[in-house]
């Protein structure tokens, strides 16, 4: 069930990502809310699902965008799976401690999306990039995330209360 | 290592990445056409962009219309004026026009827009990612729109369609750096290339490239596409030359191109799915 959930979130992330926050950058840029997603559900739930989902969220990312096609899919599904390892060394889920992944994941998926789609080449200078997209991208995702995880940790306990039930 | 290539999830995460990448491989060199796939899950996506998309404009006008009361009324004593001195313009405008015509005839020469089959098509969403400058359209294939078709709004040139689903469509535009158009300097008649990079993108500029070194190009010059390249028919208006500087190599020069197309604020475009014979 939260799988459907899940997607469910996905879709709407995605939406709101391409429509509502055209209108709301900050610093010049929009969040990535999927891979806030991913590192949510990674965080909660473990390397497994925040694979499964990051392979989702990657999946729609492609599809929805331009770019080279399965790059989107490769990297969220391994920062997915990365970030899952970390779960179990966690009792609680702080938000401090989603914010630093959120950052930290945010800024490796766009440093290395930037390397091998841009870099290479020769299409944007590395300084500008970090400074203008990578960095304020990274902030403004790990801020979202504070916001997603207790849309995750709601969801889980609506469902662990239901289990009880 | 061993105990490595036994786990269950790395073998798993191995055969989505072996798929992916022949994904990758397959789809990325012709992705005019969607695979079904991919036009499902475009088709579930979009109208949630489209409902979000009309939220934001609803939101933007209900507030827009209670800020702006003191501007509108500055606004609409300027603008009385403007309509009765373009009334005059367009009374001279419509004998020019009678003239034309008659000309025309005369010289057997076919007119230019009307001979352009167009479908309005309004702009629903923007690229997942900050890195592109390409949005989506809510018309596709069931609306007679086809891949690499031109797309403009009333100020000039957009992009093309990139890929094409069943009722919806996602548009390059000409400042992204996947797209490369054949230009022309209207004034010199000098053909170049429009290219960019993300750095021009996040101004909403784009990059003339490939102008010879004794070109004689100025600030402000018109350019236009030149009808070269396949995609974009002969005419259309690109932008301005905003500045020009010489290539590091010394043997050409570049302009950088202040295009006459909002990319910020647009919202509703055309999609011209026919071409008059030159």
């Amino acid at each position: 069930m939260s799988g459907v959930i899940y997607t469910i979130l996905t879709v709407i992330f995605c939406a709101l990502q391409t429509t509502v926050f055209e209108h709301l950058k900050l610093f010049g840029t929009r969040p990535n809310l999927l891979i806030a997603l991913v590192v949510c559900v990674a965080l909660a739930h473990g390397a497994l699902a925040g694979g499964a989902v990051g392979l989702l969220c990657g999946v729609v990312s492609d599809i929805m965008g331009c770019g080279v096609f399965g790059i989107n899919s490769l990297l969220m599904m391994y920062l997915g799976a990365g970030i899952g390892f970390f779960s179990s060394s966690f009792y609680r889920i702080r938000s401090i401690v989603v914010f630093i992944f959120a950052f930290a994941a945010s800024f490796t998926y766009k440093i290395i999306y930037y390397f091998l789609v841009f870099y290479i080449w020769g299409k944007g200078a590395m300084l500008f990039a970090v400074v203008n997209e990578v960095l304020p991208g990274s902030l403004y995702t790990a801020i979202a995330s504070v916001f997603i995880i207790k849309i995750i940790q709601f969801v889980n306990g609506r469902f662990s209360a239901r289990a009880e039930v | 290592m061993k105990e490595l290539f036994t786990n269950k999830y790395f073998i798993l995460l191995l055969v989505v990445t072996l798929i992916l990448l022949t994904a990758a491989a397959l789809y990325t060199s012709n992705r005019e056409e969607m695979t079904f796939g991919e036009d499902l899950v475009g088709s579930v996506i979009t109208p949630f962009q489209a409902l979000f998309s009309s939220a934001v404009g609803a939101t933007e006008w209900f507030f827009g219309y209670f800020s702006n009361v003191d501007n509108l009324r500055v606004d609409n004593a300027a603008l009385t004026q403007q309509v009765n001195s373009l009334n005059d313009a367009l009374r001279q405008v419509e004998h020019y026009k009678i003239e034309n015509e008659r000309l025309k005839a005369l010289l057997m020469l076919k007119e230019d827009m009307t001979e352009y089959g167009i479908v309005a098509a309004e702009v629903i969403a923007r690229d997942p990612g900050s890195w592109y400058s390409s949005f989506t359209i809510n018309k596709g294939r069931s609306d007679g729109l086809q891949a690499r078709q031109a797309v403009i709004t009333s100020n000039g040139l957009v992009g093309h369609i990139h890929e094409i689903g069943a009722g919806w469509a996602k548009v390059i535009s000409i400042i992204d750096t996947q797209s490369s158009v054949g230009a022309m300097v209207a004034r010199t008649g000098d053909i170049a290339v429009i290219e960019s990079d993300i750095e021009l993108i996040r101004n909403g500029l784009c990059k003339m490239t490939h102008i010879g070194k004794n070109a004689n190009i100025m600030t402000g010059d018109m350019v236009e596409t030149s009808g070269l390249g396949g995609i974009y028919p002969k005419g259309i208006l690109i932008g301005r030359i905003k500045e020009m500087s010489p290539e590091t190599s010394g043997i050409s020069q570049y302009a950088i191109i202040e295009p006459a197309a909002d990319f910020e604020h647009i919202s509703t475009v055309a999609v011209l799915t026919a071409y008059p014979n030159e």
